[in-house]
């Protein structure tokens, strides 16, 4: 039985399964179906671990971060931690009508700023961004590498004490990757337990000691992330 | 060291908790979303004021001159332009929450902030929405010979009230659109039923005086029940307020506890 002292999340026997509708060819009437995403996982991050989790598209990794970030209620098992993990996407709370700005200044009031330091902080974040020149037009005139930079700087605004980061390796530009491998190092030195979603396997090995591997909804490995790679390439 | 707890459970003093602690951030929200619908053209603030205003003058025609004044609320145009409001507000909310969980699944990942929050940020949003209609109910009044007196006082207070019936409506209409996804096709039928028997344009009292089963079926919709609480307030209508409240509370404690039901099993299930 892992220690709680030390445990940061424990994952007890957790399942997924979607309920759907599958059409036939030629049928008028769907009919219900079931997709298992998750079977039967379990595993326990210790405090201040860095993490991998990789596995091939359609292996579970997006749905087992949405089931350790709560948002999503397991078919059976339980997920427990010392407090809720945070799911940092590239999606999340944009209004496209309105500016650059006011749309940072709204995610910074979602981290629970106040109005002013919000105000001064989107003003910080958009210059960081390269941005400053776009602040005032409205979200939806920025280019998907733009809207990429942007969604990562609100993203990482505030740290909790667990994240979860899903597949934020896959986009933006040489600079964006380097911003977030040094935000990735400053976690780690802080202690703050960090699970990392990605098809990115050099980057894995690299900021994680150990990894998990996905395959078909069950955990097919859970050791070092040199070996985890390994195990992926092989299979 | 916190013990490990589970990360989907929640309990109604939580979200109570977190409703009150984001309450600068549920308003902000709310205020955003409504200056985003207002920045779709140029001439949506117009909009915001002529599309209620133009619905009051096709009822009132229409109605009007078909139903004999007999049938008719007193005060007819102010007890129309008092219905209106109250119907339309009612409409924006639950337009919104067919489309609840399809927006909010996204918040709750990169804010941890939770559905029923965000519900709540929906109901703000409904009333910002409504704002422009509660100025043309005064206005009207004003306009049409209706002396302002004491009880308008109680306008906020029973706006309040009705806040309580619309996030519970919220819930419910948000968890039925996410178990049947075709369930927003319906709810456009039974806003029909709201709408016609909600009395905005006819005398429910007076038509329904020979037939006390129909009314007193007809006294338990909510909506109707704030109309004549509004028409009362604005009016100074001879209404049985401790009846018409006691009834509005007790229907509103019921569909607040089927949403709330309907609500939890509906935010955590399957959605790919």
């Amino acid at each position: 039985m892992p220690d709680p002292q030390s445990t940061a999340v424990l994952v007890s026997q957790v399942s997924k399964t979607y309920r759907t509708y599958a059409r036939s060819p030629g049928r008028l009437f769907p009919q219900s179906s079931e997709v298992p995403a998750l079977r039967k996982i379990s595993f326990t991050i210790g405090q201040g671990e860095t993490v991998g989790l990789l596995g091939r598209n359609g292996s579970g990794k997006s749905t087992l971060l949405r089931v350790l970030a709560g948002v999503l209620a397991p078919t059976e098992g339980e997920v427990t931690a010392h407090q809720k993990p945070r799911l940092l996407g590239l999606s999340g709370l944009q209004l496209p009508d309105l500016s650059v700005l006011e749309n940072a200044e709204l995610m910074l009031r979602a981290h629970g700023h106040s109005r002013q330091k919000s105000r001064n902080l989107a003003q910080d974040l958009v210059r960081d961004a390269d941005l400053a020149h776009k602040a005032l037009l409205p979200y939806k005139t920025l280019s998907t590498g733009m809207k990429g930079r942007m969604s990562f700087l609100l993203a990482i605004i505030n740290q909790p004490e667990i994240l979860l980061l899903d597949e934020m390796l896959s986009v933006g530009d040489q600079q964006l990757q380097e911003i977030y491998t040094r935000w990735i190092d400053g976690l780690q030195a802080s202690n703050r337990t960090v699970i990392i979603a990605s098809h990115n396997m050099e980057t894995i090995q690299a900021m994680c000691s150990r990894a998990i591997v996905l395959v078909n909804g069950e955990v097919g490995f859970d050791g070092p992330s040199g070996d985890a790679v390994s195990f992926l390439q092989s299979n | 060291m916190d013990r490990l707890r589970s990360v989907s459970r929640t309990s109604p003093v939580a979200v109570l908790r977190e409703i009150w602690s984001r309450k600068s951030f549920l308003g902000f929200f709310a205020w955003s979303k409504t200056k985003a619908s207002l920045s779709e053209s140029r001439t949506s603030l117009l909009w915001w004021i002529i599309e209620p205003s133009l619905k009051i003058l096709v009822y009132g025609a229409i109605f009007g001159l078909i139903l004999p004044a007999s049938t008719r609320p007193e005060n007819f145009v102010v007890s129309l332009i008092i219905g209106v409001a109250i119907f339309e507000t009612y409409s924006t909310q639950s337009g919104a929450s067919t489309r609840f969980f399809a927006q909010s699944d996204v918040i709750e990942e990169s804010t941890s902030i939770s559905p029923w929050s965000l519900m709540m940020s929906t109901v703000i949003e409904t009333y910002l929405k409504s704002a422009a209609l509660i100025v043309i109910v005064f206005g009207a009044a004003l306009l049409l010979g209706v002396s302002p007196r004491l009880s308008w006082l109680a306008f906020p207070l029973l706006f309040a009230g009705y806040g309580v019936f619309l996030y519970s409506m919220g819930l419910i209409v948000a968890a039925l659109s996410r178990f049947f996804p075709t369930f927003p096709r319906l709810l456009g039928a039974l806003n029909r039923v709201v709408f016609y028997g909600s009395g905005i344009f006819w005398s429910i009292e007076r038509v329904l005086a020979s037939y006390p089963t129909l009314l007193s079926i007809a006294e338990l919709n909510p909506v109707y029940q704030i109309i004549q609480l509004g028409r009362a307030a604005v009016m100074g209508n001879g209404i049985d307020w401790g009846h018409v409240i006691a009834l509005h509370s007790l229907v509103t404690v019921v569909l607040f506890a089927v949403g709330g039901l309907l609500f939890h099993h509906a935010n955590k299930s399957d959605h790919a």
